[in-house]
């Protein structure tokens, strides 16, 4: 059945940001009340008190956070903040979209500059964009805030499963991240709580734009692209939207493709 | 130690501030050791240190200053200056 989403809430995880900020958008003008997560410097801090109150203008509640979403306190210190303001009930949609990471080969290279990946880059790199996931649906659901018809998605990309220079520390953490979706999909499955994986196609954000060499990528999806066009982050916040629109829980466990077929012919 | 008496900005201060957020014992917060190296500060951390600073001295640090915080005492420098700047 087909339920609306105003008057629900939404945590959002990367809201400062790409497709974390344009969900939110979109749910806010959906109707749907925000709370978002985002980790950034002064600047970047200024521009999402900005956004929230030009999404507080469309007449939600919105209530962002600038705090590690890998940190326990961050969580300690947010969920009984989510409990309350949901009146108890939690959010209907949890977006996943976390742009934090190690930006380097597994090797040391010579030729590409690169040191190879440390330790410390890679456990941080997994942590923030792979297990926080778990982290959150664990307190969530302890705090009794993960309600029956909520939907669950995670940010992933083709980087999961190809390798793409300079991205092997986030490649790792969005195969973890992929396979946490399909645990937690079946864990989570006699809650009614859908959970499922969202691969984007090429699409222009600050956080694609720090990887080095990212115009190549971008110039090769641009071309081969059967839609015509590389992905945007509104193309993202629509499935969302549309995913989210439904109290029925059968949709789970996927890695949902949103990228105009983009993947199916690289 | 100009940076000391012109901006006020107690070291000591500092220094309790970042061993706290790195759940470390102050003492091994000294003056010259290598966040990286010394006390495995990893870029998260440096960010999380870099948030906090902004907050408690009132400045703006950018992305690119945060891989220039490497010790407590160039820290305390860099602040000192933005304090003073402000």
């Amino acid at each position: 059945m087909f339920v609306p989403l105003k008057g629900a809430w939404a945590l959002i995880f990367g809201v400062s940001s790409g497709m974390g900020k344009e969900t939110a958008r979109a749910l806010a003008g959906a109707g749907c009340n925000i709370v978002g997560v985002h980790f950034d410097l002064s600047e970047g801090q200024e521009q999402a008190e900005q956004f929230a109150k030009e999404l507080g203008q469309l007449g939600t509640e919105v209530h962002f956070f600038n705090r590690n979403i890998s940190a326990k306190q961050t969580r300690a210190e947010l969920i009984p903040i989510i409990g309350d303001l949901s009146s108890g009930i939690g959010p209907r949609v949890i977006l996943h979209s976390v742009a934090y990471g190690a930006l380097t080969s597994l090797l040391p290279s010579a030729e590409r500059q690169e040191q190879g990946v440390t330790e410390k880059q890679l456990a941080m790199t997994v942590d923030v964009m792979g297990h926080s996931l778990v982290y959150w649906t664990q307190d969530l659901l302890k705090a009794a805030l993960l309600p029956r018809g909520a939907k669950v998605f995670a940010m992933t990309s083709v980087g999961g499963t190809r390798v793409l220079p300079h991205y092997a520390p986030v490649s790792a953490a969005k195969a973890v991240l992929e396979s946490h979706v399909r645990q937690l999909a079946v864990e989570l499955a006699p809650h009614g709580v859908a959970v499922n994986a969202i691969r984007a196609g090429t699409t222009i954000t600050p956080a694609l734009l720090k990887i080095p060499g990212s115009e190549k990528v971008i110039a090769h999806c641009r071309d081969i692209n059967p839609g015509g066009r590389l992905t945007l982050a509104e193309d993202v916040a629509e499935a969302i939207i549309t995913l989210s629109s439904t109290d029925s829980s059968w949709l789970t466990g996927n890695v949902i493709g949103v990228d105009g077929g983009e993947a199916l012919v690289v | 130690m100009s940076s000391n008496h012109t901006s006020g900005v107690d070291i000591e201060e500092m220094r309790a501030l970042i061993a706290e957020e790195l759940e470390l014992p102050v003492e091994e917060v000294t003056d010259d050791a290598d966040l990286a190296n010394d006390l495995e500060v990893d870029s998260l951390s440096a960010m999380e240190i870099a948030v906090l600073l902004e907050k408690k001295y009132r400045i703006k640090i950018s992305e690119e200053e945060i891989k220039s915080l490497t010790s407590l005492l160039i820290i305390h420098k860099l602040v000192s200056a933005k304090v003073d700047a402000a």
